[in-house]
């Protein structure tokens, strides 16, 4: 025996809880999921509640689809390959267990907060100060592990997954910051220090890198791990790893700005954003290349073996998205695909094809091996598939059409100078049988992970009782850089450079695109005066903000013909310059709201949000009884309008000392002209329906020239 | 301890086995990396640095377009109001436009909801053809009447007008209190 060898274990207990979370929130985010495009599809399933309301549970299923499902997913197969690839049990189990109950206490936060309306409205971001806080500090727990075990490793050389895995702990943790930046108003309500196109633009440089950095590069990692084992192939080419890697990593952060193409944010951002989104397409199919190519010589897995199949279609569905992804940034495409269902499409196939079957792959992979036994079913496993792989081409083709349908819809117009489809519940009532079909997917989809729950779950059964966690033997390796290393071989032997590296590649193009609009007024006309919202109209856009209207409504009328004609003049800079946070929404299930102040009476609004089939019929929005119920909270609005002139609204100190006050005149002055037009409801002053039909009233009302 | 050691796995592969090949890059991969590269610098100097469009300019152009064809589509389609909203055909497409447009604010039988009675004496903005065609081209959005003008087509606007000079003392249960200015004709 030589005496060099240290003994050590591997910590897979850690592995196996985050397993089996992976798939009681996988089946959660599903079923949320279907609800939501039950609800698109026929509008009474909203049930007329409160907590379940597309507005409340598209948020929901987001982040349990991202942070609960992919996120447990993404731990569980870091924690595994991490250990193996580095020769070096965890840095510390009991970090590990902090991170896990740490993390699905916050998933079961966010689960009880989001139906209740606690929401910052800001894209899989909604979650109050509070969680932020929390989603912190067990973020750095989970890093202080991973960086632990790089420093304990007994492997010289880092291999190429772990590279991934660190370039998305340092990149999430700088993202979750840097967009959770916020003033608590109360225990759960906050506004964040961004306005306007600032936060517009620091959300979708969040947004559009939490798919990067958490759900691609920790997925390429684990790809890069799983692929190989499970072809028990080698990987096509290590060159190309190191290109695509470092390239991928320097230029996803830019991409950001293509969510917001034709809006009011300054034309340069908007072309930095296109640009990056192109030159994007070749660094992600890289990773497609090094992980098709894997299974070379091997193709007939692909005929036998469930696991290679949903390898194979998860990398192929990152292709597909990685493709498409760089074809929606063109500006001109996306102006038809923008605010439409195509990129509902566009996500979900990387969701559900790339993100779903990678986890299910590497899931029916590590059960066995964790619990020393054999997978129950591969015939279950390959109708698994085959019903996935059904649903997920159903949704797709479904959203997509019906994206471009609308898309086209939209922007008709006839040889007169006027719009084919003016009213836009037209061009809702013609997609809706899609809506259907998208569901039907959904269905699908979950039915297939059914299966795979039972498998799973049959599968434990015939596990041995007692396990021991085996113990294994490595030489500690001589960590000074040899001579014939090449330099980025020597760099994978260095831990500490190699994650600086990666903090600047990303650092680069979040300062260049960040940090020009942190000084708004550069931006600012100031002959265009924006007035802030009176304390009323404040206390309607926070239920505006909780309902989450956003999800479906626009507050950005894009500087494009069609547009213009539908909606009015394009958006300016100056309209949205107080807005905390910013409601400019990335969907339009209904029409724009930017200019719809002023354009129907207070009775409109009152009995639309009632019943909105008894203004536009056809429409598929919710009822929003609750609202007449409810009443307004107006002692907060002194607190809100002082936070809000703490970060620089121009509100005065007798505005803020009579907050509550001018908003009950302001109250009662369209309760008024409610009563004159015939409605009777008592106390009708107090209800927080007041307060959103001021608000819905100012929209775009605030601008004034002087 | 040294019978344990029998099931001791010595770990002497690098990666947990896992082999990495070091083919070439793909040339097509790296064509498409440099193209999409090149595109990108032109395209940024065109229009960031040079003297591209800017979108705000695109958009006037387009919109000065779109101007210019309603200017022109407009033509002599209302020359005859007086005479058309008379005629029959007018009226029973005007009361389909009604029933999917108008209804939500002036009731299903005109008598008058959200917005104004149609069907008395009173009328708020004048009861000529010509003042009816205004409203409802135009709108009255201090009093959230929207306006129409870029939703129908002259010919539905017309008949719009048709349909609701025939509602007049029609006497719908339920009416709306009288607004406006009485005219006996």
């Amino acid at each position: 025996m030589n005496q060099n060898y240290e003994y050590f274990s591997y910590d897979d207990d850690i592995v196996k809880k985050f397993l089996l979370a992976t798939m009681i929130w996988a089946g959660a985010a599903f079923l949320f999921g279907l609800l939501a495009a039950l609800q698109l599809a026929y509008w009474p399933l909203n049930l007329n509640s409160e907590y379940l309301t597309f507005g409340r549970l598209r948020p929901l299923h987001t982040n349990a689809a991202i942070f609960a499902f992919a996120g447990n997913a993404i731990f569980a197969g870091i924690y595994y390959s991490t250990q193996r690839l580095l020769k070096a049990r965890l840095f510390s189990d009991l970090l590990g267990r902090i991170h896990f109950w740490g993390w699905q206490l916050i998933i079961v936060a966010a689960a009880i907060t989001l139906p209740l309306g606690y929401s910052q409205s800001k894209e899989y971001a909604e979650l109050e100060w509070p969680i932020d806080i929390a989603i912190t500090l067990v973020w750095v727990v989970f890093a202080i592990n991973f960086f632990g075990t790089i420093k304990k490793r007994r492997e010289k050389h880092m291999y190429v997954a772990i590279w991934f895995y660190i370039a998305t702990i340092i990149t999430v943790a700088v993202l979750h910051i840097v967009n959770s930046i916020e003033l608590p108003v109360t225990f759960l309500k906050s506004y964040p220090v961004y306005a306007g196109i600032q936060d517009a633009l620091v959300q979708w440089w969040y947004g559009h890198n939490a798919v990067a950095f958490f759900l691609t590069t920790p997925f390429l990692g684990l790809m890069y791990y799983f692929m190989p084992k499970i072809a028990d192939r080698p990987v096509y080419s290590y060159r190309l790893s190191i290109i695509h890697f470092w390239s991928l990593v320097f230029i996803y952060i830019w991409a950001g700005p293509h969510h917001l193409l034709y809006t009011a944010l300054p034309d340069w951002a908007q072309t930095l954003g296109m640009i990056f989104s192109l030159m994007l397409w070749a660094p992600s199919w890289g990773g497609m290349i090094n992980g098709l190519l894997t299974l070379r010589g091997a193709w007939h897995l692909l005929r036998t073996d469930p696991l290679v199949k949903f390898m194979v279609a998860a990398i192929t569905f990152y292709g597909m998205a990685t493709f498409e992804g760089p074809l929606l940034s063109i500006k001109s495409v996306s102006a038809v695909g923008h605010y439409t269902d195509w990129i509902i499409g566009h996500v979900h196939s990387g969701a559900l094809g790339w993100n779903g079957f990678l986890s299910f792959a590497m899931i029916y992979y590590l059960v066995p091996k964790l619990w020393s036994t054999k997978l129950y079913s591969l015939k279950l496993a390959t109708t698994h598939f085959w019903l996935g792989l059904v649903g997920i081409l159903l949704y797709y083709i479904s959203m997509v059409s019906a994206g471009i349908t609308q898309g086209l819809m939209w922007h008709a117009v006839n040889e007169n100078g006027k719009l084919v489809y003016p009213d836009f519940v037209e061009t809702v009532t013609r997609i809706v049988p899609l809506y259907w079909v998208r569901a039907l997917g959904g269905v699908l989809y979950l039915a297939g992970f059914i299966l795979m729950a039972y498998n799973i779950w049959k599968t434990l059964k015939t596990a041995p009782k007692d396990q021991k966690e085996p113990t294994y033997a490595a030489l500690k390796p001589n960590f000074e850089s040899s001579s014939g290393e090449t330099t980025h071989k020597k760099l994978e032997g260095m831990g500490l450079v190699f994650s600086v590296l990666s903090f600047i590649a990303i650092a680069v193009g979040s300062i260049v695109e960040i940090i020009p609009t942190l000084s708004l007024h550069k931006y600012v006309e100031p002959a265009r005066v924006t007035d802030p919202y009176s304390a009323l109209e404040l206390a309607g856009r926070d239920i505006y903000i909780r309902e989450g209207c956003y999800t479906c409504h626009s507050q950005m009328i894009r500087k494009l013909s069609a547009e213009v004609l539908r909606y009015g003049p394009a958006s300016t800079i100056e309209e949205s310059m107080w807005d905390r946070p910013f409601q400019w929404g990335s969907k339009r299930t209904g029409p724009d709201l930017a200019r719809s102040g002023g354009k129907y009476p207070n009775l409109w609004h009152y009995r639309h949000m009632m019943d909105p089939r008894s203004t536009t019929p056809g429409s598929i929005m919710p009822n929003y009884p609750w609202l007449y119920t409810k009443k307004t909270d107006y002692l907060v609005l002194r607190k809100k309008l002082s936070v809000m002139q703490s970060l620089g609204v121009p509100y005065t100190d007798e505005q803020l000392a009579q907050a509550d006050l001018d908003a009950q005149k302001q109250a009662m002055s369209i309760v008024e002209d409610l009563k004159q037009n015939g409605v009777e409801d008592p106390k009708l002053e107090e209800k927080e329906i007041v307060a959103l039909i001021a608000y819905l009233q100012a929209m775009g009302k605030k601008e004034r020239a002087e | 301890m040294s019978d344990d050691k029998k099931d001791i796995k010595k770990l002497e592969e690098h990666f947990d086995g896992i082999i990495e090949h070091d083919h070439p890059l793909p040339n097509w991969w790296v064509a498409t990396f440099v193209i999409t590269v090149v595109f990108s610098i032109f395209y940024y100097g065109y229009y960031e640095l040079l003297d591209g469009p800017t979108l705000d300019q695109e958009l006037s152009v387009k919109m000065a377009e779109i101007e210019q064809q309603q200017k022109d589509s407009v033509g002599k389609a209302f020359d005859n109001l007086d005479q058309d909203v008379l005629k029959q055909e007018f009226i029973d497409k005007g009361k389909v436009v009604f029933a999917e447009k108008c209804f939500m604010c002036h009731g299903q039988q005109g008598q008058g909801l959200i917005g104004p009675n149609l069907t008395d004496n009173f009328w708020i903005h004048g009861n000529t053809s010509q003042n009816i065609l205004h409203v409802i081209q135009k709108g009255v959005p201090e009093k959230g009447m929207v306006p129409w003008e870029a939703v129908l087509s002259a010919e539905e606007q017309i008949a719009t007008v048709a349909f609701i000079k025939s509602l007049k003392g029609t006497n719908p249960p339920t009416p709306k209190a009288a607004e406006g200015t009485e005219y006996k004709d």
